[in-house]
């Protein structure tokens, strides 16, 4: 990734941080659609991400796909995944707003995906690869969130707070792609600038 | 290019040509430990040094287009004497974390948006290399759910 194609993303060149598609609108629309967004609406678009993943992870644990090294590891992605809500939220009572609910059905889930073009789909998880496939692309999509926000955000502690939670979402990846592929160290991590979907 | 306007704060720049001091230091205990790794412990550590010097040049970039001097390599670094190759593993992770702290404990107080992105996308990777070394390192390789300073 060259710099001006990162700075470029980074400024979003009239990006909206949500590039959710017209299907994922129609049972869940995402707060941040616009630039020059208040933390308050981009901590909510945070939190509504975050929640898809919970429901990613919730669905893919409850395949009985993955293998038990896998499922220990995913559980406590999981586990984290809530973490993360529960510290976005602290932030947002902060500013006096209540934390929104995000997509809890496959078919919003799988909308959301397809937006960002990521291939896994939730209502698809037959195999352990579709399962760990599935949860690096929300990790992806998660990933991009965060990095479309940390230049907008204005609150210094929601700013160090993203920037935390961010670093563990590609923590997650390296871990998720190491699951996919043990052999290959590139899919640990695959770039050195880390910016998720988009 | 958007979003960093050349005459960038002090700070900015304070910030941005420290990150790059930890990314020479990084590059150095990189370069001095390849050679006492072997097979995927070396792979990996190979792959993360070329991770670490795209890292540098892109600091370096940045700190140019503020309109700054960024500094140079310095001539020799405090690194220790590893020799086994766990030594050489726990010298990383010492240095990828003292990235990660610096990097998260200063990302708020860069004024302009598109740098902190930047930074942001720079500390992930760190936090990835932070995690690899811990696996190989035989600890788990997850910290929490925050990626925090001074751990």
């Amino acid at each position: 990734m060259r710099r001006r194609e990162l700075l470029k993303r980074a400024g979003f060149a009239g990006r909206a941080v949500a590039g959710v598609g017209a299907a994922a609108m129609l049972e869940w629309t995402p707060r941040a659609d616009a630039q020059n967004q208040s933390d308050t609406t981009i901590l909510s678009y945070l939190i509504e991400l975050e929640q898809f993943a919970v429901h990613a992870y919730r669905r893919v644990l409850g395949t009985g796909e993955l293998a038990y090294g896998s499922a220990r590891d995913v559980r406590q992605l999981l586990s984290q995944e809530r973490a993360h809500i529960a510290a976005l939220a602290r932030e947002l009572h902060a500013l006096g707003t209540q934390p929104p609910v995000g997509p809890t059905t496959d078919a919003a889930a799988d909308a959301l995906l397809s937006a960002h073009g990521q291939s896994g789909r939730i209502s698809s998880l037959h195999t352990e690869q579709d399962c760990l496939q599935v949860l690096l692309d929300v990790e992806q999509i998660l990933i991009g969130g965060y990095f479309s926000s940390i230049s907008k955000l204005e609150s210094t502690t929601a700013l160090r707070r993203s920037a935390e939670i961010m670093a563990n979402e590609a923590q997650h990846a390296a871990l998720l792609g190491e699951l996919l592929t043990p052999d290959d160290v590139m899919k640990i991590a695959p770039t050195p600038f880390v910016q998720g979907a988009r | 290019m958007t979003g960093i306007p050349a005459g960038s704060r002090p700070a900015d720049l304070s910030i941005l040509k420290h990150g790059l001091d930890l990314e020479h230091q990084a590059i150095a205990a990189y370069t001095a430990g390849i050679p006492l790794l072997k097979g995927r412990q070396q792979a990996v550590a190979k792959y993360f040094l070329n991770q670490e010097l795209s890292h540098a040049g892109e600091l370096a970039g940045l700190i140019k287009q503020a309109g700054g001097k960024f500094p140079q390599p310095g001539s020799s670094y405090q690194l220790g004497h590893p020799r086994r190759s766990a030594d050489v593993l726990r010298l990383l992770e010492r240095i990828e974390q003292a990235q990660l702290s610096w990097y998260t404990t200063t990302i708020s107080a860069l004024a302009p948006g598109p740098v902190r992105a930047a930074v942001a996308a720079v500390l992930s990777n760190d936090a990835q290399h932070l995690a690899a070394l811990r696996s190989l390192l035989g600890v788990s390789e997850l910290d929490g759910p925050f990626v925090v300073a001074g751990r």
